[in-house]
């Protein structure tokens, strides 16, 4: 990012710290001892080939995925088999997945409203004001009585970031965000992105959207066969990468 | 330059010429030498089962007054004569509600001209038709041509009255179902069916009690229904129109909340209600209800408040688990110790309250305790009104027979199976092993006996298996049969639907922070549910036709009526050898019932979006 955006965004303590992390899928090893730090603040990038294991590292951190070596600790609390630490990590982090996961059945104000009235439970009116604010926030406040069936992929997904953005989440994980989408329309949600990660969000972001790691990102993480093979600040990773697999791919998508 | 920014004008596709008749027939039945063929063969084919179905209806032979005469033993069986005001009660009350819910849930909808025109022609065709090919008389055959033929006319006219706007929805649905409930009631007044009478000394007697035992020529005669029919359904058809009517003004204006949860809790109350007070009578033991039962409702008020209040507080946490699980303990436990049953019902209660709050309670627990409350008192009142004896006179074991017991049976049957269905499919569903075992067990064994099979167990079987002092009345054993029965195809319904949600749900559920059950609640349970509605209202249809095995367990429902008793009535008039007449009766009745049941189920599928989001 240029120098006037960093100056308002300086990074915090240590928010999110995994070592070692090692993920079997049966005799599948998805994840092979991963090592990293994000600060609170800091808008870390995660891109690598498919099958590398950057999905099942950031559904990980969330325990969508159970790890089984190393340890996690997200916010101070260690991600364990222990109910209670899941409910609370999970209470801090917001995620936003490829496929949307939109709630097909219910409205865009009730997608967005339910678990603030039934996890934190937050009066009716209260969550609907907020929802109603966050909705203009991401810039489509007039879709709030539709069904997520009547938008348009660009407009799901940014309904998918409101939802998550309602339980006031410390730090966003995205997964592919913009894979699923028409081009038209990617720009529309990296736009939503943006903003965010200048409001000071910590952000984890896998995707293949190389202008957005280029712009936004404080930290470019380079996923292959379930390690990183090489992270750094994106100038450095995008002229100057060490590693020749690093090269190899950049020469694949740039 | 064209500005390449403004779209291209919008053109519509040019409407095609108008077919008349004649075209569409070419089109449509004679395009091919061979469907040509099939046409004429389909005709022969319709002529002539329309001819034997009329041959076979109006045939002097026929004794529909079987039918005519028994409709009461059809209807309620036994139930006395003096109480039958309690009978037109309940379908006043239910007519009303009926009414009134069309009315605020705005059921209906209009019509366009073009097609009602296209249904008033097509059925003065039917009638004409039959008239001509029917075994009438020449006078009857001929009125019921120009019938026929005015019905024609007047869809005619209409569709050239309404001239352009044929095509717009203009007429409403509700305004013709008016019409047409007017005109039915008009003609029961007038209609004459065949009733059986016998010749005394010369004299034609209709009366049962007077031809009696007496010897006499029997005959059949056409009279008018009788009074003691025809006018309460003229109040009850009055009072709906009324209501219906009553009831759109009033909600003239938008939607009223309020008024549509006021009504659902009155659907929800009506059952029971009309069932257990109304209908059953019983006999209210005041002495017993200050003794026993308000002292119960008031500790489990005060008791329920207190622990439901302390579980619903945010940061409980386990605390709240553990005393859910302690108090369904020590409902179960109830059941080992002499107790009145309605305490054993409110400590259940109390414990599901107790379990569910932690996920449901809202802030300050002030609606879960509400409906604590409600809920309390709602037990206390039933098995008050249950646990006592009826006062209507009825011989067998059931105050009611014939289609309102299938109806009560079925419906209890159906209320109660769906919940425990939905539990069930959870059950096989879920990850703790124990629960899955029991449920998977529970849905194999009770699906692979046949249902006339589980009726004999619980008839003969459950007086033994059951603690001394606990009795269970043969009405009960027969629902309780069919409850579990329904229960575990309905749960593999449910599974099927639970297994078509994609697990993009159930990850977005969790990465929210929502536990197991309000997932569950929230999120996978409606959108299962609406993809298997299809399969459930088939299951319904099951019961519903299911009923009619319960004649095993010696209860007197609607078929066995149909079936057995009626052909086997020789006094006072005969009716031996008139199953054809009973039997086709019944299945007309029979379909009317689940047409109405899919049909409704095709209007929920399109309100909840099936299909569409």
């Amino acid at each position: 990012m240029d120098n006037e955006q960093t100056a308002s965004r300086t990074l915090g303590e240590p928010i999110v710290i995994t070592d070692g992390v090692k993920k079997w899928f049966g005799d599948f090893q998805a994840l092979k001892g991963v090592t990293a730090t994000v600060r609170e603040r800091e808008v870390v990038v995660i891109i690598g080939p498919s099958g590398s294991g950057k999905s099942t590292y950031i559904r990980c951190i969330n325990r969508l995925e159970a790890h089984q070596e190393g340890t996690i600790i997200v916010d101070g609390i260690e991600l364990t088999n222990d109910i209670k630490n899941i409910e609370k990590i999970r209470s801090e982090v917001g995620m936003v997945f490829q496929q949307f996961n939109l709630f097909p059945h219910l409205s865009v104000l009730d997608n967005i409203t339910l678990a603030p009235q039934w996890v934190r439970k937050q009066p009716k009116a209260e969550a609907e004001e907020y929802g109603m604010a966050l909705l203009e926030r991401v810039g489509i406040p007039e879709q709030a009585d539709k069904y997520p069936g009547q938008l348009s992929g660009g407009q799901q997904q940014r309904v998918a970031i409101a939802r998550s953005l309602a339980m006031k989440p410390r730090i966003m994980l995205f997964d592919e965000p913009t894979s699923a989408l028409d081009p038209e329309m990617i720009k529309e949600v990296l736009d939503v992105m943006k903003e965010l990660a200048l409001d000071g969000m910590t952000m984890m972001v896998v995707t293949h959207e190389m202008g957005f790691a280029r712009e936004v990102a404080d930290r470019v993480m380079f996923f292959d066969y379930g390690t990183i093979v090489e992270e750094g600040t994106p100038e450095h990773f995008f002229t100057n990468p060490q590693h020749d697999r690093t090269k190899l791919f950049l020469s694949q998508i740039l | 330059m064209t500005d390449a920014m403004t779209a291209p004008e919008l053109e519509f596709a040019p409407e095609p010429p108008p077919k008349g008749p004649r075209i569409w027939m070419r089109d449509n039945l004679f395009s091919t030498p061979a469907s040509g063929v099939m046409t004429v063969v389909a005709l022969v084919i319709v002529v002539l089962a329309a001819k034997g179905l009329l041959d076979f209806v109006f045939n002097p032979a026929r004794r529909w007054d079987a039918d005519t005469y028994n409709m009461k033993l059809l209807m309620v069986q036994a139930y006395p004569q003096d109480a039958m005001w309690r009978v037109w009660l309940t379908v006043g009350v239910i007519v009303f509600l009926l009414a009134a819910s069309l009315a605020v849930w705005r059921i209906g909808g209009m019509a366009e001209p073009r097609k009602v025109a296209t249904i008033l022609m097509a059925f003065g065709g039917a009638v004409a038709f039959s008239g001509v090919i029917g075994p009438f008389s020449t006078p009857v055959q001929a009125s019921l041509v120009v019938v026929g033929g005015i019905f024609i006319v007047g869809g005619w006219a209409l569709k050239r009255f309404t001239g352009d706007n044929a095509k717009e929805p203009i007429i409403p649905i509700m305004g013709v179902i008016g019409i047409l409930i007017v005109v039915l009631i008009a003609v029961i007044w007038v209609i004459k069916v065949p009733v059986p009478a016998k010749i005394i000394d010369g004299e034609v007697i209709t009366d049962g009690a007077i031809a009696g035992q007496v010897q006499g020529e029997q005959i059949k005669v056409l009279r008018p229904i009788a009074t003691s029919t025809t006018s309460p359904w003229t109040i009850i058809a009055a009072l709906g129109l009324l209501t219906y009517i009553g009831f759109r003004v009033a909600t003239r204006k938008g939607a009223h909340h309020r008024l549509k949860r006021a009504l659902t809790g009155l659907w929800l109350l009506a059952f029971p209600v009309l069932l257990l007070l109304v209908l059953r009578d019983p006999y209210l033991d005041w002495e017993k209800a200050v003794q026993v039962y308000l002292p119960a409702f008031l500790f489990f008020a005060v008791l329920g408040a207190v622990v439901l209040w302390f579980v619903s507080k945010p940061g409980v946490g386990e605390v709240a688990r553990v005393l859910g699980a302690f108090l369904l303990i020590g409902a179960f436990a109830t059941i080992l110790f002499p107790m009145p049953w309605v305490i054993r019902f409110l400590a259940i209660a109390l414990a599901v309250f107790a379990l569910a709050a932690p996920s449901f309670g809202g802030e300050g627990a002030k609606g879960i305790i509400g409906g604590w409350i409600i809920t309390d008192l709602l037990i206390t009142f039933f098995v008050f009104i249950v646990a006592t004896e009826s006062l209507v006179d009825v011989p067998g074991a059931f105050f009611l027979g014939g289609l309102s017991l299938t109806i009560v049976l079925a419906f209890t049957a159906i209320v109660l199976s769906f919940p425990l269905g939905v539990v069930l499919a959870l059950g096989r569903t879920s990850t703790m092993p124990i629960f899955r075992l029991l449920c998977t067990a529970y849905i194999e064994l009770v699906r692979g006996v046949p249902l006339i099979t589980w009726l004999l167990v619980a008839f003969l079987m459950l007086p033994i298996a059951l603690p001394s002092g606990v009795e269970i009345g043969g009405v009960m054993r027969a629902v309780g049969a069919m409850t579990f029965f329904s229960a575990a195809y309905l749960a593999e319904n449910v599974r099927g639907g639970l297994q078509s949600i994609p697990g993009g749900q159930r990850e977005a559920s969790k990465a929210l922070g929502m536990s197991t059950l309000q997932m569950t609640v929230f999120i996978t349970l409606p959108q299962a549910l609406r993809a298997v509605i299809p399969a459930l209202v088939g299951q319904v249809i099951a019961i519903f036709k299911d009923t009619s095995l319960v004649t095993i367990v010696g209860l007197f429902d609607f078929l066995h009526i149909a079936r057995q008793v009626i052909p086997a009535q020789s006094q006072p008039f005969s009716f031996l050898g008139s199953i054809k007449e009973t039997l086709i009766f019944a299945a007309v009745v029979y379909w009317m019932f689940t047409f109405t049941f899919s049909r409704i189920s095709l209007r929920l599928e399109k309100k909840l979006g099936v299909g569409e989001r």
